[in-house]
């Protein structure tokens, strides 16, 4: 395994100063006051974080409806039950069922409510991750217009069938009014709206932000990346041997944040660095070497100053394919010691694209609260081209420090850093 | 609680791509007056020319639009794409492709080209751009359906001053297509891209820009017909009172932008 780590062509050491040459550090801290999801592996953080404990997969063989591809999918089975009060019929769709679930977990909507007597909602910032949207409202509606032979569809809504979407419901649905982004970098979406969010409350645009991200099954996604030959019939084993693609799956995510000057009860936990960058390669291959990976990997520590070596937990993209696996693992294990644990939990959630970013940060953090360090689920006999030591077991820890990469189509990456303690 | 930090920019570069204009230079010469509108307005196929020859034929007329002004506006700017982190906005996506998606998974086959998926990512034009001109630095791709450039231009500002790059954004939507014809006003393709630097560089600015959020909107002078239908239709072209203050030489203009259905961003242009 050693051996294999120095067969890795050794990348030239980058200049972080080149890369990052604007203010030392945040002069604002950014805290997070509460966070919740829902998943293939947990409605609810309780709830996943069972499913992590237990090693138990959120994965399932794939019975998506109006999709016969022999694959696995992490689905949220109460997305498919959601049923819209008669009020909020209109918001209907699979994207925004799972945003409402995931709004309702834990104390989410409470620790938004506090934030909103400190702070009137035109000072509350949306800033949502997603890849796909509604769009199963619009393969829908091109169902219907096919079955019913050319005539108009009768249920057009513009703001469901919109890339806008999940952000104009939650704003529908808790009444926050401040600016409201979508993201739509694909599976890099909720990770970027950490550092988005991180620049409107360093400008004091606003004072709090609600950062998250859905991304929901959708014929688009499964028989998408079906033809490029990038999922699984099998269920993903990350950074094995024998991988052979991806299982797509579903989730929504959210996060609060404030600034540590906001007289608010928050975690302890702080974002304390973020790195944005792009490869510059391929619409759909990731760098061979990493490049665009290394970039925000090192922008984010020299943000956050601090040394690989400090790093406790790292969440790996880890999609299961062959060259992301590859290219990823082999980037880590020359940027990181052997003492720093690391794995890809896409065995329990499956890719959950847009979703990706917010939910592998949630669980990053949320290693602070449990001690728990997921293992790499599914992994069976990892690929010796692959110079990185993972397992399948978790591990228990007291992690200071972690981080969450995200890379994606366009060669668009992300890596975030996360910080307990500090603020 | 700590009050807005005023943000500050400056242009350098714009790029303008639509029905009856190929660049700047003559959507500028429209709204000045300097030139008529033409009776019958031509669309000029969007050049691209960043994009390599086999890439280009590949990339969906959105990538093509993105590119073509983003090009337009760092080739005034003098500057390398290369240097600029970017921010891609458009408000309705990419409707052609999402058509061919959608009507090929109505057909009992459900077959899709491996290029149109990795095509259909919102941030198609942002891959594109960056592969073309090898720039690492960080790309975003936003949507914020009648806001974005708003939004947009925000995101750029802020960047340019937190993290001290020079940013070029652009705002692009294009006629809707498919079942979003019955959903969205959109008849017309515009395109349009600022770069924007957090410092002077050594040659003067075309502009500065102040923003500042708030809840108050500033009423916009009355203006022509054409371009206010196209405002009205467009998201992208939510740019144009921007676009118009410099094409005028407006002494201090301050004009907004809407960045929620409360919420606008108020933009002070010097020039």
């Amino acid at each position: 395994m050693q051996a294999g780590r120095h067969c890795f062509q050794v990348l030239p050491a980058l200049d972080t100063a080149s890369i990052y040459s604007g203010n030392e550090v945040l002069s604002s801290t950014v805290c997070v006051v509460d966070y919740d999801l829902v998943c293939a592996a947990g409605v609810g953080l309780r709830s996943l974080r069972d499913s992590l404990a237990a090693q138990r997969s959120g994965l399932v063989p794939n019975r998506f409806p109006g999709c016969s591809l022999p694959t696995y999918v992490g689905e949220v089975s109460a997305a498919s039950n959601y049923q819209w009060p008669e009020s909020e019929v209109y918001w209907t769709s699979r994207n925004n069922a799972l945003v409402e679930l995931a709004l309702q977990q834990g104390s989410l909507l409470d620790s938004l409510q506090r934030i909103r007597q400190l702070v009137p909602p035109e000072r509350i910032g949306l800033v949502i991750g997603s890849s796909t949207s509604s769009i199963d409202q619009a393969e829908d509606a091109y169902r219907t217009v096919r079955e019913q032979e050319g005539r108009p569809h009768d249920n057009l809504r513009d703001r469901v069938l919109n890339p806008h979407a999940p952000t104009i419901y939650v704003a529908h649905r808790t009444g926050i009014t401040g600016p409201a982004v979508t993201l739509s970098t694909a599976c890099s979406s909720s990770a970027k709206v950490f550092a988005t969010a991180a620049r409107w409350l360093e400008a004091g645009v606003v004072d709090a932000v609600l950062v998250g991200g859905s991304d929901s099954l959708c014929l688009t996604v499964l028989y998408g990346f079906h033809s490029l030959q990038l999922v699984s019939t099998d269920i993903c084993r990350p950074f094995d041997r024998s991988r052979d693609g991806i299982n797509i799956g579903e989730a929504a995510g959210f996060a609060l944040l404030v600034r540590s000057d906001l007289p608010v009860e928050h975690t302890g936990i702080v974002l304390s660095g973020y790195g944005e960058s792009s490869d510059a390669h391929h619409m759909s291959h990731p760098h061979p070497e990493g490049a665009g990976a290394r970039r925000a990997i090192e922008q984010a520590l020299a943000r956050a100053k601090l040394a690989a070596s400090q790093i406790d937990y790292v969440n790996l993209h880890g999609t299961a394919s062959r060259v992301n696996d590859l290219t990823e693992g082999n980037l880590m294990a020359q940027l990181f010691p052997e003492s720093t644990f690391m794995s890809s939990t896409k065995g329990w959630t499956g890719h959950t694209l847009g979703a990706a970013g917010i939910i592998e940060a949630l669980i990053a953090i949320d290693t602070f609260k449990t001690g728990l360090l997921p293992g790499t689920l599914n992994l069976r006999d990892a690929d010796p081209e692959i110079a990185l030591r993972l397992s399948a077991d978790n591990a228990q820890g007291e992690p200071t420090h972690v981080m969450s990469n995200s890379f994606g189509f366009g060669g668009n990456n992300a890596s975030l850093i996360f910080s307990r303690g500090r603020g | 609680m700590p009050t807005q930090k005023s943000s500050v920019c400056y242009v350098y570069g714009v790029g303008a791509w639509g029905l009856g204009f190929a660049d700047w230079p003559q959507l500028r010469a429209l709204l000045s007056g300097a030139a008529p509108w033409p009776q019958e307005p031509v669309m000029t196929p969007p050049k691209s020319e960043v994009i390599p020859g086999n890439e280009r034929r590949r990339a969906p007329t959105i990538v093509k639009a993105a590119v073509e002004v983003a090009g337009q506006a760092c080739q005034q700017a003098g500057m390398n794409p290369s240097e600029l982190a970017c921010v891609f906005g458009s408000g309705l996506g990419d409707t052609d492709i999402t058509d061919y998606l959608c009507a090929q998974l109505a057909l009992p086959e459900k077959q899709l080209s491996p290029t149109k998926f990795h095509n259909s990512v919102h941030n198609a034009p942002a891959g594109y751009w960056t592969i073309s001109t090898h720039c690492m630095q960080a790309a975003n791709s936003i949507a914020a359906y009648q806001h974005t450039v708003g939004i947009t231009l925000m995101e750029a500002v802020l960047q340019a001053h937190q993290e001290q790059t020079p940013v070029l954004l652009c705002a692009f939507d294009l006629t809707a297509r498919g079942i979003y014809e019955g959903i969205y006003e959109t008849k017309s393709d515009f395109a349009a891209a600022l770069v924007i630097t957090p410092n002077e560089r050594d040659q003067p600015p075309l502009a500065k820009l102040q923003i500042s959020t708030g809840a108050d909107v500033v009423a916009l002078p009355a203006w022509d017909a054409t371009f206010a239908k196209l405002q009205r239709s467009n998201p992208a072209a939510q740019i144009l009172p921007l676009l118009h203050a410099l094409a005028n030489k407006e002494k201090n203009p301050v004009l907004s932008l809407s960045l929620s259905e409360a919420c606008h961003l108020k933009v002070a242009v010097e020039q």
